[in-house]
């Protein structure tokens, strides 16, 4: 009998290091890449899409930019949506996560069903449905813009909030209650708090996904109420140059400057990563 | 006289067809702290949510110095409560925590400081008002634990398994100091516990629970030397067990007929119930006979293990063959060793007949 781990064994492991990291590095290029090519393109001095790398850079599609006053409407339009979007969808969201993390009543799985369903069903099927059903006009563009984009987003706030919640002994609360706190009052003084991390990252997730929302926003918008994106998508449609580049640079450097303020004040780790309660 | 600190009488509490509490009754005096010992699932920690006000009571009745708290919601009941994980409120300071019920009371900011820092200096926690909880040790937590249901002045205290989450020598230093600072405090005081060495360190007397009753109350002493069924016999301390019948002879004595064919002499017995049987304690039997061990059976020694302060004998009875370890201080000069012959020896007032139960 031979006890002694084999060279084999100790071979494949050194060979599974190399791979895992040579996926990363892989993963993070591509990545990575199209980001800093369309950051290049968008100071390209040339009149059309030309060779890369550009021969003279200027500041032309900035300009062209904020020049458009389609563009500039779309983002003003889009800033607006997205906030108010996550205000919604985070105080929809965070109560409903809040009702079926605490209790174990009839139905209850039914209606976190209903609540994630949005997350499975293509958006483009509910931009049509939305479409079609506001298709009499019955609101303005604007209006049915929100109505969608909290659709599609409460999926995510429920979940954020509920797998904070989850984290949250239920002692805690009780603890509260001991004291002589009534329910409502042990669930804003301990409860809340606690699920704070989760509700904010969720609240996160709803602007961002509203932001750069494309499929269910092309049923809603009309001719005078364009989100950015959809403005994009036309302007690409119509006459395709590196203004897109200009503005893909522009947002890309929005979201460093907030993922860095957002380190700052709540810790990167408390958004996006566990999110939840811990001891 | 006045009325209990704590009455639980006919307490039932199922889930679904299954009763967690089946017609619990206890009476606990007015400053005195009992445990409540049991093994897991016995219902002793659904006694103590009932008596929270977490659970709903299904028939009845708990008083707190007489007055019924049964329709009381849990937040006007005002009951200290250590819980288990301790569940201190991680996003708070220590003295964030202790104030948490004062404040719920409307207690001025002035008094909420004095009561602070006189439970601080009790806990032996001074000068850690501002830490959170994550960065005490988990004896310190729990102390903080203790602080904050304090505070609140509760009639009456409940800890569940207040040292369950330390690591043993913590737990045996703790045992003494939380006893100290309940004597000190001297509120009415109810600890779940499944640990005995914790019940008996702890508590003025213990009630033991299972299958969602209370089946002994007593004293540790009284506990242990008095068992009244063979349930409190074999969950506190060691016990040998024998099955059999048992035939009266004189008022006070008694034959013992094990099933295996050992016959004891044993006292008479409280118990009327129709199973019973014989439990005798291991230190209860002798290696050197003495002479009040009117019940001797001859037996070999098969094996010794060797424990540090403690030798435990394992002897093959002739008569029947069954095992039995007998422990003796390691320095007793009447040990023997493997192969020898022996006589092993208890009196009629260390063999007691309980109920099988």
């Amino acid at each position: 009998m031979k006890l002694a781990i084999s060279g084999w064994r100790i071979f494949e492991d050194h060979a599974a290091g190399v791979i895992f990291r040579l996926l990363l590095a892989a993963t993070i290029a591509f990545l990575v890449l199209p980001i800093i090519v369309s950051i290049i393109l968008s100071f390209d001095n040339r009149e059309f899409i030309g060779t890369f790398p550009p021969p003279k850079f200027s500041l032309r599609w900035y300009r062209a930019f904020v020049d458009n006053p389609s563009y500039l409407d779309g983002l003003v339009v889009s800033l607006r949506l997205a906030l108010l979007t996550a205000v919604i969808s985070t105080a929809a969201g965070a109560g409903a996560a809040i009702a079926l993390a605490d209790a174990q009543w009839r139905g209850r799985d039914l209606v976190e069903m209903l609540f994630l369903s949005p997350k499975f069903v293509p958006t483009v099927v509910i931009g049509f449905l939305l479409g079609f059903a506001t298709a009499i006009h019955v609101f303005d563009a604007f209006t049915r813009l929100v109505m969608g984009h909290v659709v599609i987003t409460i999926p995510f706030t429920v979940r954020a909030t509920l797998a904070s919640l989850v984290g949250i002994p239920r002692s805690l609360s009780e603890a509260a209650v001991s004291l002589g706190a009534t329910p409502w009052r042990a669930f804003l003084d301990v409860t809340l708090p606690l699920a704070r991390t989760g509700i904010i990252a969720g609240a996160l997730m709803a602007f961002v996904l509203s932001f750069d929302e494309v499929a269910v926003s092309i049923f809603l918008t009309d001719a005078y109420t364009q989100t950015l994106p959809i403005a994009l998508v036309a302007e690409m449609r119509a006459n395709l140059n590196l203004t897109v580049a200009a503005i893909s640079t522009v947002f890309a450097a929005m979201a460093v400057v907030i993922v860095f303020f957002l380190d700052r004040a709540v810790g990167l780790d408390n958004v996006i990563g566990r999110g939840m309660y811990r001891g | 006289m006045r009325p209990p600190g704590l009455e639980l009488a006919g307490v039932v509490k199922r889930f679904g067809s299954h009763p967690a509490v089946d017609g619990a009754s206890l009476c606990v005096q007015r400053g005195e702290i009992v445990t409540l010992l049991g093994p897991s699932g016995c219902g002793k920690t659904t006694t103590l949510r009932l008596i929270a006000g977490f659970e709903k009571l299904e028939a009845g009745r708990i008083t707190v110095s007489g007055a019924d708290i049964v329709k009381l919601p849990p937040f006007r009941r005002d009951i200290g409560l250590v819980f288990q994980d301790y569940a201190l409120f991680p996003h708070m300071t220590v003295a964030q925590n202790i104030d948490y019920g004062m404040r719920q009371r409307g207690v001025a900011r002035m008094d909420r400081e004095k009561r602070r820092l006189d439970l601080l200096r009790l806990v032996r926690l001074d000068g850690l008002e501002e830490r959170r909880p994550a960065a005490l040790s988990g004896g310190q937590q729990q102390r903080v634990a203790l602080a904050r249901a304090l505070a609140i002045v509760p009639r009456l205290l409940l800890l569940d398994e207040p040292l369950s989450n330390l690591d043993a020598k913590l737990r045996e230093a703790l045992r003494v100091e939380l006893r100290e600072i309940l004597r000190t405090v001297g509120t009415t005081t109810l600890v779940v516990t499944h640990d005995q060495v914790e019940a008996i360190g702890i508590a003025d007397r213990i009630a033991l629970m299972n299958r969602g009753r209370i089946v002994q109350i007593g004293t540790a002493r009284e506990i242990y030397e008095e068992p009244t069924t063979r349930f409190v016999a074999e969950f506190v301390g060691q016990s040998l067990w024998f099955t059999g019948r048992f035939e009266p002879d004189g008022d006070r004595q008694g034959r013992f007929f094990a099933d295996d064919g050992l016959v004891f002499i044993a006292e008479r017995p409280i118990t009327s119930a129709h199973r019973c049987g014989l439990s005798v304690r291991p230190e209860h039997i002798h290696l050197a006979p003495r002479p009040d061990d009117v019940n001797r059976f001859a037996a070999v020694v098969e094996r010794v293990h060797f424990f540090g302060a403690e030798l435990v004998l394992h002897c093959r009875l002739d008569s029947t063959g069954r095992m039995i370890a007998v422990p003796i201080r390691s320095d007793d000069p009447t040990t023997a060793g493997p192969g020898d012959r022996v006589e092993l020896g208890v009196s009629s007032a260390r063999c007691r007949v309980v109920a099988d139960e």
